[in-house]
């Protein structure tokens, strides 16, 4: 008699095999597991509770729907939030559809204020615990453009190279290169400015 | 410092360079002190957020968010069977995908050999046997398996009851 299972205690693999036959208790679990890691990457990308909410579902059931073609090349977690960042881009282009990029976003693109901003010398970082450290860059992230947040999340939390993220948002490796540099520049100024702000309380 | 030297030491912290570009920025960082201080901020910068992303939890309970997903999912297997190529191996998809227009076109041949094109002539036959006193006209339709005779006198009109006239010749 084949042995049972225990969804608690199994490993990723073990539950994927399972619910790559129907299983979807064993999914359920998988969810369970990942769904906050998931949520969270859609929400660094689209900067709304709801719309994290919606697309980290939507991509839930897409996983469902493909997990035969997942060989397990990489980790189960990697592979489902493959699935959530495309599905946030394409939710991204589909809005920016509606709107025109404001000039704000554009001065930042081409080299605006970020550019003179003189270099950081001291660690904004400095002193804090991660729990406010991680606030302290949540809040900085809110104030990033959409394009530069994109590809700030993409590089750093998501682990794609300049090639890779150039592909997914269609746009060239030189575009990425200095969205990501005005991301980063700008993201220095905002966190050494909530530092001043904190010192002075 | 000029953006593109800006965006090459950034490139040569995120490892995209080649190992003579990484050299010669790696020289420069070395020589140069605003090329110092941009790279001391970016690497910094790099290493605190790269290890922070904002925790966040879903604000839903396990069960409400797992009903949603199980929702979607039954409404979407209702919508696309298991027959469809998506439940398919991708051979047998990819084998489909070719096979259903090669055998819609086969199909097509087949009835273009077997049924050969009509004629554009008509295939009914109509004869007109005229005679002194007027003339016959024979129409027959062998599709609808219909036969028409038409009796006319000299003037050409039609001729009701053609046993009261003797000099017009009657079919068999």
């Amino acid at each position: 008699m084949a042995r049972r299972l225990d969804l608690k205690t199994a490993e990723d693999q073990a539950l994927v095999r399972v619910a790559q036959r129907g299983n979807m208790p064993a999914f359920e679990e998988l969810i369970s597991r990942h769904r906050d890691k998931l949520y969270a990457r859609a929400f660094s990308m689209l900067r709304n509770e709801e719309e994290a909410l919606d697309v980290s579902q939507e991509a839930w059931v897409k996983g469902w729907q493909r997990l035969k073609q997942f060989q397990g090349e990489a980790g189960f977690a990697t592979w489902m939030t493959r699935i959530v960042i495309n599905l946030c881009l394409d939710h991204l282009r589909k809005k920016k559809r509606q709107q025109t990029e404001s000039l704000e976003e554009l001065d930042e693109e081409w080299g605006g204020a970020e550019r003179r901003m003189p270099f950081l010398v001291v660690n904004p970082t400095e002193g804090l615990e991660r729990i406010e450290l991680r606030k302290r860059i949540d809040r900085a992230l809110v104030q990033l453009s959409e394009a530069h947040r994109q590809v700030l999340v993409l590089y750093e939390f998501e682990e794609m190279d300049y090639k890779q993220i150039a592909k997914v948002t269609h746009c060239s490796i030189g575009t990425v290169m200095s969205r990501l540099f005005y991301a980063r520049r700008r993201l220095a100024a905002l966190l050494m400015s909530l530092k001043k702000e904190r010192d002075s309380e | 410092m000029n953006i593109e030297l800006e965006l090459k030491i950034q490139a040569w912290l995120d490892n995209e360079l080649s190992a003579n570009e990484a050299a010669e920025v790696a020289t420069l960082v070395a020589t140069n002190t605003e090329a110092q201080a941009l790279a001391a901020e970016l690497k910094s910068l790099k290493a605190f957020v790269h290890a922070n992303e904002p925790a966040l939890t879903v604000p839903e309970s396990r069960e409400f968010y797992w009903s949603k997903i199980e929702r979607a999912i039954a409404q979407s297997e209702k919508v696309a069977p298991q027959s469809e190529s998506a439940g398919l191996s991708p051979i047998f998809a990819w084998a489909r995908s070719w096979l259903a227009p090669v055998a819609g076109l086969a199909a097509m041949v087949a009835v273009l050999i077997v049924i050969p094109p009509r004629s554009s002539e008509p295939e009914y036959s109509e004869t007109d046997t005229p005679s002194e006193g007027g003339g016959v006209i024979h129409f027959k339709d062998p599709a609808s398996g219909m036969t028409v005779i038409w009796f006319y006198d000299q003037a050409g009109n039609p001729i009701q009851n053609p046993d009261s006239i003797d000099n017009v010749e009657k079919p068999e």
